[in-house]
């Protein structure tokens, strides 16, 4: 994950240290552990067009 | 000790100013005053514009004396975040990059407060672009807790929070992306507001993450609250985000009555992982609710689980969108923490983005059906109590991560744009506590009637840092 997520980076014209990549890298994968309460989401009923409005939920 | 002018709450002050038997220039005077006494020590204000604010408020008098007094904020001096511009002003958003930059023109919300006869006495500290949790501004400094020096005022919004606690404003505005109003005025003893997204005009203060930020009050009370927030609401053409409603006088929403209202409680997300003495704040201020006519039901919110991923993957995805150009350009003029916050946002995929604003419409549907059962939902503002300046935060005596734990609680509620409010609810080893009230979208009133009367059932809920009334 690490060497991918370097190579990203710098890909995209951004520089980037060893221990920035390191402490990336763990927020990264931290992020991915929360993703696994998807399977409890079913996101094919949503309609995405619904969201494109931001705010729109709000309403009275 | 007789109370000074600074100590006082707009409501207070506001009839003083209206009978002539106080001077906006007395008021003003009394709060430089203070910032001259306090401010080297906690660090709340980037710039202080004492001329300029004399200026006004000399403006103000004159007004108010020729019989022309415009209302509650006519002549009261005010604060204002760095990130929110006021015309012809340096606007630093805490940062290097802006370090100079002046606006040409004023954010909807100082142009409102400006037509109500606010007086602005300076720009107050933040994290750099608003992102972070701490208010250590590594080009502007650490701004610091009034209840304890050595202890973080939480952040972004931390300048705002402390100076209106510690009397060196009478109110400030702040805005709150993931927590940036309601954990700094959790951490240092005061009220928070988040109104609802698109109740309040964003355009004029800079975007950290644009379909999360909002711009509120911090202040003295709920009441207060509710007097600015009637002076900054309503639509704004300059701000896509703005939303047609109607607009509504707050303040004579606070009966002080709570009977018959119904109380959400959620134990599994909001009474998970908190500090013992927090949870038991918050349901003692829970169960006075209930002696004073409220009912309490525990609900149940499947979906909360994802606010967490869908949050955090929105937030750095919109910032980096932001600062992207910079980020290559001038990688070094950012600081630590948002430069990391930055890479980390240009990681997400474009499908990883949507399936977070998917995941956003299926909470907002579950919390729509929560309202129906309920009228507010309540909970703590923050699950630990203020960390030490550069130490992990503790829950009940153990280390946690502050990225993943400070906002859990907050966050919910950028992600709907509910309005939400943290009050003062007690203390726990000398440090405040703050209790969060959530309402259904636009019902700003009903969350700031909760809050104001917790604070007239728990007067002893409103106390000032003892740093405060430090004498020199």
């Amino acid at each position: 994950m690490k060497e991918i997520i370097e190579k990203t980076l710098k890909g995209k014209n951004i520089k980037v240290t060893q221990s920035e990549v390191a402490a990336i890298t763990a927020q990264w994968e931290s992020f991915q552990k929360l993703k696994s309460g998807f399977d409890i989401a079913n996101l094919d009923e949503s309609d995405i067009a619904l969201t494109h409005n931001l705010g729109s939920d709000c309403r009275e | 000790m007789s109370e000074k002018l600074n100590e006082k709450t707009i409501s207070e002050l506001a009839p003083l100013i209206k009978n002539k038997q106080v001077s906006p220039k007395e008021v003003t005077l009394a709060v430089l005053d203070q910032i001259g006494i306090l401010d080297n020590q906690l660090n709340a204000f980037i710039e202080i514009t004492a001329k300029k604010a004399i200026k006004q408020a000399k403006e103000a008098e004159a007004e108010v004396f020729a019989g022309n007094y415009r209302g509650p904020l006519h002549g009261i001096p005010m604060a204002i975040k760095d990130n929110i511009y006021i015309a012809n002003e340096v606007t630093t958003m805490g940062s290097k990059i802006h370090g100079k930059f002046i606006p040409k023109e004023s954010a909807t919300v100082v142009e409102k407060l400006k037509e109500n006869g606010v007086i602005f006495t300076g720009k107050l500290n933040l994290d750099e672009y608003a992102a972070g949790t701490t208010n250590e501004n590594p080009h502007y400094g650490t701004c610091r807790n009034p209840w304890d020096v050595e202890r973080t005022p939480g952040g972004s919004s931390g300048g705002s929070a402390v100076s209106t606690a510690t009397n060196m404003a009478i109110a400030t505005l702040g805005t709150d992306t993931g927590c940036s109003i309601r954990l700094p005025a959790s951490f240092c003893g005061i009220t928070g507001l988040k109104p609802t997204h698109g109740l309040v005009s964003k355009y004029g203060a800079f975007p950290l993450a644009w379909s999360l930020d909002h711009v509120g009050p911090l202040t003295k009370t709920a009441k207060d609250a509710a007097y600015v927030l009637e002076a900054i609401a309503g639509y704004d053409v300059k701000d896509p985000s703005s939303v047609f409603t109607t607009t509504t006088n707050y303040s004579d929403q606070l009966t002080g009555s709570v009977r018959g209202l119904r109380i959400g409680i959620n134990e599994d997300y909001f009474f998970n992982q908190v500090e013992i003495g927090i949870e038991e704040a918050v349901k003692k201020s829970i169960s006075s609710l209930e002696r004073a006519g409220a009912t309490v039901e525990i609900i149940k919110m499947p979906s909360l689980s994802l606010v967490d991923y869908a949050q955090k993957i929105t937030m750095i995805t919109e910032a980096s969108t932001v600062h992207h150009n910079n980020l290559i350009s001038r990688e070094q003029d950012f600081g630590n923490n948002i430069r990391q916050i930055l890479k980390l946002g240009e990681l997400p995929s474009a499908v990883d983005y949507l399936q977070a604003q998917q995941i956003r419409h299926q909470v907002n549907q579950d919390f729509n059906r929560t309202f129906e059962k309920v009228d507010v939902l309540i909970s703590p503002t923050n699950p630990f109590l203020p960390p030490i300046i550069g130490e992990k935060p503790l829950i009940n005596k153990t280390e946690v991560s502050i990225f993943e734990h400070i906002s859990r609680f907050a966050i919910p509620f950028n992600l709907t744009g509910l309005p939400a409010v943290s009050v003062p609810c007690g203390f726990v080893d000398g440090l405040p506590v703050g209790m969060q009230i959530i309402g259904p979208a636009f019902k700003e009133g009903r969350i700031l009637n909760v809050a104001h009367t917790l604070e007239q059932l728990h007067p002893e809920f409103k106390k000032v840092p003892p740093i405060t009334r430090q004498i020199v």
